[in-house]
């Protein structure tokens, strides 16, 4: 069974969980996603924001975040300065590098993540980036545990959740247009525990050209992914898991699969401090900061990260 | 409902169980890579006591770059990383360019240390050393950007900013290479703990455990700067219960007092401290205020409170209401509530009963 993206996903997402209506959803191979930032935040943003904003995706609202170190690049049109808002994505030029270094940063979180969680999220990653180039979060809502565990379910039974093609029209976007206006740009996507599932799934079902672009222009890193990034859909791909985790098991099962570069370390929380459920799996923990901070710090200085007060 | 939920839950059991994994290396080198990868892990567990954890590489039609990390459960100085990570970098490329099947695939041949990246951590019992020795040693291979190409990268942590990395010296591979040259001892690739070395470690493991057991505070990081005695302590520390000012203040005060307690009591620590008795201005401390999803409470309470150069920072969450948009989106900004010396904050403390105390402490 397949169904069209909706004007609201979150009911009718809602009500296909609940009711157990396993089916795919489909949407127009043009569907592009737009990103709209009240300029009001950007003009009294400091240097280390991080903005909550809306993505549109048609009439499909979603929850995106937004933080940059050089918004004063942008140049308004009038039709935005009365608006108020300015699609983000109309803008790339302004806020990204041709050349060959990291200007873009994309995260998604995992389940059971409230809105608080994912901006949470973002802001501990971008205080990593002292080069501050764009970052751009895209929420994966909640429905609480049971909800998200069946949607998890279904993604790994092959069915396209809304937030799997949300997530692919996404990159679809941004590879059309790099491919037009940015051929030389690095991307770096960021992942924990779902969010790298719907981005394995996502990177693996990509038109040829947007492949071949992608495996030399982008770098993912997830932590506790409940299915890792292979290493041939991206140039540089990392996929880490805290022995403590409980999702440590999907690492595990490719340990020995050469497809994949997975990476388990040693947890830095003590086992008493740990949830009892899922053990050391918060992105937020003392281990997977950690971790994020080497991962940055090697892929800065594998391929630097572009710092617009520089250029 | 609950039948319901039951049957969800055993749907999912099942699927991540039988859960296949749904792409497969497919390329003819990924298992002469992953054979040389682990027979390298093995030589360097046995011979070097390093623990294998990921690994990395850039592969597509061919074998561009090898990548391995390693953890070492030592500590090492800049002399002792250099040579640890020479020694597995010329494992590595020896491995390489001995299995004959994966030549075919090499982009390049021999291969060399410009075509593999070696990453070696350096952890104890309180996590990665945030002393001054090396925390982390890696090199950059030759597809880095230029002014990294080939170099030898050593970092240390800063037990209070464990945003970034500190590099404390970097160095070309050739120069590394005549240095070990230079000096070729084989006890460098082990590290020597040393006296100063076994007493601040126990003394920090006591310490965060008592803090946990006492005070329910969980470390996040701890060390300071010990690289020529203990010239200072820092940790940073995370409370999974909200704070009032006058709790994050006492609380600092407590935590402080039996830190300053420990160490000065401590004969084995005595001769390697910088001054004595060690006084509040050498400890630096910072403890954040989280809740169980390690979220602010931004409810007017304590974000965090720093302790550094004898001044108590305390910090709050401002939620900053905007007419625009719904108060979920309303942006949240961290600033200072106050400031006080740490002589200020003791007095405070010292003037509440012990009955009324938080934290109860004979000595404060």
């Amino acid at each position: 069974m397949h169904a069209m993206l909706g004007e609201d996903p979150d009911q009718e997402e809602r009500l296909r969980i609940l009711n157990n209506k396993y089916l795919s959803i489909e949407y127009p191979e043009n569907a592009e996603i737009s990103i709209h930032v009240p300029i009001e935040e950007l003009q009294d943003s400091k240097d280390d924001q991080w903005v909550l904003c809306k993505g549109y995706i048609g009439r499909t609202k979603l929850d995106c975040a937004v933080g940059c170190g050089h918004w004063h690049k942008l140049q308004f049109t009038s039709q935005e300065l009365e608006t108020g808002t300015v699609n983000i994505v109309d803008h790339f030029s302004e806020l990204l590098s041709n050349t060959k270094v990291i200007s873009l940063i994309t995260y998604q979180n995992g389940i059971q993540n409230s809105l608080e969680d994912f901006k949470k999220m973002g802001g501990l990653i971008y205080t990593k980036l002292p080069e501050r180039p764009l970052c751009i979060g895209l929420y994966n809502t909640t429905y609480g545990l049971t909800n998200d565990l069946g949607r998890l379910a279904q993604t790994i039974d092959g069915y396209l959740t809304r937030i799997i093609c949300c997530t692919r029209v996404m990159i679809n976007t941004f590879t059309k247009l790099f491919l037009k206006s940015h051929p030389n740009l690095l991307w770096t996507h960021i992942a924990h525990s779902e969010g790298g599932l719907i981005a394995s799934c996502v990177l693996k079902q990509l038109r040829f050209d947007q492949e071949l672009f992608l495996r030399r222009h982008l770098i993912t890193a997830t932590y506790g992914a409940v299915d890792p990034i292979p290493k041939r859909v991206g140039l540089f791909t990392l996929n880490t898991y805290s022995e403590d985790d409980i999702a440590v098991g999907f690492g595990k099962k490719y340990i020995n699969n050469p497809g994949y570069h997975i990476e388990i370390v040693k947890s830095l929380v003590p086992k008493k401090e740990q949830p009892k459920i899922e053990g050391d799996h918060a992105f937020s923990g003392a281990t997977y900061q950690e971790t994020l901070r080497l991962n940055i710090n090697n892929i800065r200085r594998n391929f630097k990260i572009y710092d617009a007060k520089k250029s | 409902m609950m039948q319901k939920k039951v049957k969800v839950l055993i749907y999912v059991f099942l699927v991540l169980w039988l859960h296949l994994p749904l792409f497969a290396g497919d390329e003819g080198y990924d298992v002469y890579v992953d054979e040389i990868m682990r027979s390298v892990a093995r030589q360097m567990e046995k011979e070097l006591h390093l623990v294998w954890t990921g690994d990395s590489g850039m592969m597509h039609e061919q074998v561009e770059e090898i990548g391995m990390k390693f953890n070492a459960y030592r500590r090492a100085t800049i002399e002792e990383a250099r040579a640890l990570e020479l020694h597995v970098i010329n494992k590595l490329v020896q491995a390489i360019n001995s299995h004959e099947k994966i030549q075919p695939y090499l982009e390049e041949r021999p291969f060399t240390y410009k075509r593999v990246q070696v990453s070696i951590s350096f952890k104890g019992e309180n996590g990665s050393y945030s002393d001054g020795t090396v925390a982390h040693v890696s090199n950059a291979p030759d597809f880095a950007v230029i002014e990294n190409r080939n170099k030898l990268f050593y970092d240390s942590n800063d037990p209070l900013d464990q945003n970034y990395d500190m590099e404390i010296h970097s160095e070309h591979y050739e120069e590394a290479e005549r240095l070990v040259k230079a000096s070729p001892r084989q006890d460098l690739l082990v590290h020597h703990t040393t006296e100063q070395e076994k007493a601040i470690d126990q003394l920090l493991i006591n310490f965060t455990e008592e803090m946990w057991e006492t005070c329910g505070l969980s470390r996040w990081s701890i060390g300071g700067k010990m690289t020529h005695g203990i010239e200072e302590i820092g940790a940073k520390f995370t409370a999974f219960y909200p704070a009032t000012q006058e709790s994050a203040r006492e609380l600092q005060v407590f935590a402080t007092e039996k830190l300053l307690k420990a160490i000065n009591n401590n004969e084995k620590l005595k001769p390697f401290l910088k001054e004595y008795p060690f006084p509040a201005s050498r400890i630096k401390m910072r403890i954040c205020f989280r809740d169980k999803k390690y979220l602010n409470y931004s409810d007017g309470s304590m974000e965090s409170i720093a302790f550094d150069g004898n001044e108590i920072t305390y910090y709050h969450d401002l939620i900053i209401p905007r007419k625009t948009v719904e108060p979920k989106y309303f942006p949240v900004r961290t600033e200072v509530l106050a400031k006080e010396t740490y002589s200020e904050a003791l007095k405070v403390v010292q003037n509440i009963p012990q009955s009324k105390r938080k934290f109860k402490s004979k000595t404060i």
